[in-house]
């Protein structure tokens, strides 16, 4: 039906792919002006097919751009028999079969039905009905369809008895968002790198951009994956590029340590994901020995999703969202984002802010029908979800507070921000979560690569040796301005609608069935979170752009503004942040309501929600609903505007010109900043109760038991000494005395003559 | 006795005979009393060929095969017996002993 | 050919036999090898083979035993060259050992009594046969075994092995000829070895 999109698939993937490829074997001796264009070309025509897809497939929902499409059953009427039901169906389906506004997909429901999927209000359609009557059936309106997606399927990858696994790509509307942002910040990103690394050798050129191509292409394997495997295979490529670019000056042995600390941790995540796709997987043979196991989410989420699902289900989701816990930086596994911004800048915006870490999300909201139902030991997994989330937002956006390092600060943020994202995903408002996650990606990107500016510019990461740049560098100062503005979630930026949608959809969320209390905790955990980013934001714009300029690092005495090709996209992405913000307003009034929630409500139909799924969950019309909503605006607002007095008191209004900030912070105080600064101790504490002891027994045994016993000494001695003692055995009837050998013969011919005479009186 | 046939006693003697042959050659030390020995083995083969030729003479097929095969044999005993002397006489000139266990006689040592 | 007599003609051999391999004297032996083959040859006349038979005293007694004495005559072994009798363990070693084959080749043999063995002997269908000679005599028109029967076989269907053996016999007349040949001066020097040390050296 959709030809010439679906062709694109592949080309979205291949074109950085070929870029990586091209930049990596020939970038070196084609200089930089080639391996530039290049690589800043690849991530912009893949923008510009993942638009044509976007089109195609609101096209092919053939109506506007957010309508609903309904799903219609033909089944027998009430009472009637359903002999040769099945041949009505047919004969039904294929007169229908003529029409293009339809879409029949026999579904087997108890007695098998035809499911008609076409736009709303096609249940009055006279000549649907004709058509019903005809063949003794009736029309039902079922809820609201999956819209449709597109599929490039390349083969078949695994086929083992029932298991089977197919490289098939599936874009949908959850997909094609993030695809859009993966292409388009990525091209802003790619852009600014030109400029950023413009003085590195051409070797190391090509290579950063061939990594950074590589991780485009990866990370689109990842979101464009049809089937958990295949979503797996990205997730590994982007855990390998992340790694690459860390560890991009590897030289450097404690930059290099910190892109193994990043593998590693991502490692013990994956691991997770791999035996939550085993617990899957055995969950579904549990149905019976002909369902065909596939890991397809489409077939994953009919199967095991909808109902509420204990044990293995449950155990297999709560082992994914480890994995997401390890990818997307939350607790336990987040301690390798701080230590990767050992990078350079450009990366920790592309893959620490707007990409790599929000593959956790997508996953949880991909397989959001089962993870809606799942539990374990009583506990809903989406509560812990959300329960993670929100606390890692706490203690990040603490930690944020007390770090001098301005890519530090923005690692805790973006830690913190994704604790949000985990807490919309747990109290199932998908699109809420995804409506932040595009918002976080154009606001901490602009920060991110306006760090960078100021890094290149003072050549000192630290902000104590920052200040008053806001006169050196005014574009980055106002594009980071408001970045800052929008994390903090000011008033009408972006970054306050999704964060207010957020702590909303918890909100509501307490009002359904199950655990209230938890979760108007969790609303207050978030809500304070909204404090203390508000707090750090206008610490990281005081202590960096206002005041005097406090003298940089060496060869930064004069700083100088960001020339164009780090500047334009700061200054795309400093409009996005503002203006995002119009793709998930509030539904405050009727003259909203056509233009209000328009991401959500886009993403809703692919992903699992609270409003289908919980019981007592508040009708989007209800008074409790519109109430709630104001007040959680008011209350965020507040929040926000609080925090950012707090900042411009004590970094904004009187900055002092000294380095002595503990003159700031003093007594008591000053014992909770140092706890602040070393983010509560975490990385030691991990390193005291987890890696010391697995090197001191794990990698000790294994070195000396396994390595140095079991294979140096056993087998590769042992195989020696083998020979050698066969030898001496043999060397005894070597004697050189011709008579003794007679005697073997005449031993060899006996045995010959029995073994014969023995196996002739068998047979 | 009486179940005892002519040919299951020629097999029996041949069989004797190679054995007697076999406890020659492994347990005397003098060469010359080996080679009779070995000759002993030979001919309890060649009996026993002449044995089985006769009795299973009234069948289609050529039986005479064995007796030819039997002469051969002895052409071969022959012939070995010829040469398997004149190596020991050209040992004998040098070692001046026809003992196996002659350490530099019969030893395939360096 | 009566049992009774095969078999006195057997304990015969096997007496003959068991002092070729105990004599001392290695002239006693070969006598008594002498005797023991002249009983295989009286044995192949009781079986119809009588080209074989005689062949048997031609070349064992005539031609191999001729030989055995020669070198035994040439040689003039005294007593003590005649070297250490084995010692008591290898010669129970060496009974052990031609038992065991002893055993096997007589559990084989008792198979010939067993029902399913194919052609049972028959003396009657033999003598039959022999009688009418139809089959073998239509074959070879003489009687089984004499020197012609053999002849016309030994000529025409395994001529090619006739005269493989008169290679074979050549080869082993032109080997006898090097190897006792008497050792020139080349050959001894080349050898170097030493002068007897009296009686045999470790067992």
């Amino acid at each position: 039906m959709f030809p010439k999109e679906t062709a694109l698939l592949p080309a979205i993937i291949l074109v950085p792919l070929l870029g990586a490829l091209f930049n990596g074997l020939f970038g070196k001796r084609l200089g930089k002006g080639v391996v530039s264009t290049v690589a800043v070309a690849t991530p912009l025509i893949a923008f510009f097919f993942a638009a044509a897809v976007f089109f195609g497939l609101h096209a092919a929902d053939h109506g506007p751009l957010f309508s609903d499409t309904s799903v219609l059953v033909l089944k027998a009427k009430e009472g009637s028999t359903t002999s040769n039901l099945a041949r009505r169906l047919e004969k039904a389906e294929r007169s229908l079969a003529k029409r293009d506004d339809l879409f029949a997909a026999p579904v087997v429901e108890g007695k098998r039905v035809l499911r008609l999927v076409g736009p709303a209000g096609l249940a009055d359609d006279v000549r649907l009905q004709t058509v019903a009557q005809r063949h003794s059936l009736e029309i039902a309106k079922a809820a609201d369809a999956a819209p449709r997606s597109y599929r490039y399927n390349l083969g078949t990858w695994i086929s083992v008895g029932n298991f089977k696994v197919d490289f098939e790509f599936v874009v949908d509307r959850l997909s094609i968002i993030l695809m859009l942002v993966i292409t388009g910040v990525g091209f802003l990103i790619h852009l600014y790198s030109t400029s950023y690394m413009g003085h590195e050798k051409v070797g190391t050129y090509a290579r950063y951009f061939t990594y950074l191509n590589l991780f485009i292409a990866s990370m689109l394997v990842l979101v464009m994956g049809g089937n958990l495997l295949l979503l797996f295979i990205g997730w590994e490529g982007v855990g390998m590029c992340s790694y690459l670019l860390i560890g991009f000056e590897y030289e450097d042995p404690a930059k290099a340590a910190c892109g193994t600390k990043a593998f590693v941790v991502n490692r013990i995540g994956d691991m997770g994901v791999v035996l939550g796709m085993f617990c899957l997987l055995v969950a579904l043979s549990q149905g019976g020995p002909d369902i065909p196991l596939s890991l397809d989410f489409q077939h994953l989420n009919m199967a095991l999703g909808g109902k509420a699902q204990a044990g293995l289900v449950g155990l297999g989701c709560l082992l994914l969202f480890f994995g997401c816990t390890g990818k997307s930086a939350q607790i336990p596994l987040h301690l390798w984002l701080p230590d990767a911004m050992a990078g350079p800048t450009p990366v920790s915006a592309l893959i620490h802010a707007a990409t790599m870490v929000t593959a956790g999300i997508y996953l949880i909201a991909r397989m959001s029908p089962i993870f809606a139902g799942a539990e374990v030991i009583g506990v809903p997994v989406l509560g812990i979800v959300a329960l993670v989330g929100a606390l890692t937002a706490f203690f990040a956006g603490a930690a944020a507070i007390g770090q001098d390092d301005i890519k530090k600060v923005l690692a805790y943020s973006t830690v913190s921000q994704l604790g949000y994202m985990f807490l919309g995903v747990g109290a199932l408002a998908m699109g809420a979560a995804v409506f932040h996650l595009v918002t976080h990606a154009f606001f901490k990107a602009v920060l991110f690569l306006g760090a960078g500016a100021v890094i290149h510019a003072t050549h000192t990461q630290s902000m104590r040796r920052m200040g008053g740049l806001k006169n050196y560098m005014p574009t980055t100062y106002w594009t980071m301005a408001v970045g800052a503005l929008a994390l903090a979630g000011f008033p009408l930026l972006s970054g306050f609608f999704s964060k207010d949608m957020i702590l909303f959809s918890a909100l509501m969320r307490a009002k359904a069935e199950g655990a209230h209390w938890i979760w108007y905790g969790l609303y207050f955990l978030g809500l304070g979170t909204g404090f203390l980013t508000a707090v750090y934001s206008t610490r990281l714009i005081g202590m960096t752009f206002w005041g005097d300029y406090r003298g940089g690092g060496p060869g930064g005495r004069h700083p100088h503004a960001a020339p164009s090709a780090m500047a334009s996209p700061l200054f795309v992405l400093g409009l996005l942040s503002i203006f995002a913000g119009l793709l998930g307003l509030p539904a405050l009034a009727a003259w909203m309501k056509g233009g209000a929630e328009l991401l959500p409500h886009y993403v809703a139909p692919v992903v699992a929600q609270a409003s289908s799924a919980l019981n007592g969950y508040p009708a989007p019309d209800s008074h409790i609903f519109h109430s709630y909503e104001k007040a959680g605006l008011l209350i965020g607002s507040m929040a926000a505007l609080c925090g950012v007095a707090v900042g411009w008191k004590f970094w904004g209004s009187k900055p002092p010109s000294k380095i002595t900030w503990e003159s700031q912070v003093t007594g008591s105080l000053a014992g909770v900043r140092q706890v602040l600064a070393n983010a509560w101790y975490y990385d030691e504490w991990i390193n005291k109760r987890f890696v010391q002891p697995a090197v001191k027994y794990l990698s000790g045994l294994l070195w000396e038991h396994v390595d140095d016993n079991a294979i140096d000494r056993g087998l590769v001695d042992g195989t020696g000494r083998v020979a050698v003692q066969l030898s001496l055995f043999t060397r005894v009837f070597q004697t050189g005395r011709v008579a003794r050998y007679a005697a073997y013969f005449v031993v060899g011919a006996v045995v010959i003559l029995a073994c014969v005479h023995l196996y002739s009186i068998s047979h | 006795m009486n179940s005892l046939t002519t040919p299951d006693a020629i097999q029996i003697i041949a069989a004797l005979l190679f054995c007697i042959g076999v406890f020659g050659v492994l347990s005397r030390r003098n060469l010359l009393i080996i080679l009779m020995s070995v000759e002993l083995m030979l001919n309890g083969a060649n009996l026993s060929l002449v044995g089985f030729a006769r009795e299973f003479a009234h069948l289609p097929g050529k039986s005479e095969s064995a007796q030819v095969m039997v002469l051969m044999a002895m052409a071969v005993a022959a012939a070995e017996v010829a040469v398997g002397l004149s190596i020991l006489i050209a040992l004998f000139r040098h070692v001046r002993s026809v003992s196996v266990d002659h350490p530099q006689a019969t030893t395939l040592r360096d | 050919m009566s049992t009774f007599l095969v078999l006195l003609v057997g304990v015969l051999i096997v007496v003959a036999a068991l002092m070729t391999v105990t004599q001392r004297n290695p002239i006693h032996a070969a006598l008594s090898m002498l005797i023991a083959l002249g009983g295989v040859g009286a044995l192949m006349i009781g079986l119809k083979a009588h080209f074989l038979a005689a062949m048997q005293v031609l070349l064992y007694g005539g031609a191999i035993m001729v030989l055995f004495v020669f070198v035994i005559m040439l040689l003039t072994l005294r007593e003590e060259e005649l070297g250490p009798e084995p010692p008591p363990a290898t010669r129970l070693l060496a009974v052990v050992g031609a038992a065991a084959l002893c055993f096997i080749l007589f559990s084989a043999l008792s198979r010939r009594s067993d029902p399913e063995f194919k052609e049972p002997y028959n003396d009657a269908k033999i003598a039959a046969a022999e009688a009418d000679g139809a089959d073998m005599r239509r074959r070879t028109k003489v009687y089984y075994g004499s020197t012609e029967h053999f002849a016309r076989v030994l000529y025409t269907d395994y001529a090619v092995p006739f005269e493989l053996i008169t290679v074979l016999v050549m080869a082993a007349v032109a080997g006898v000829i090097v190897l006792a040949r008497r050792p020139d001066s080349v050959t001894l020097e080349a050898t170097k070895l030493t002068a007897i040390p009296a009686g045999g050296g470790a067992a």
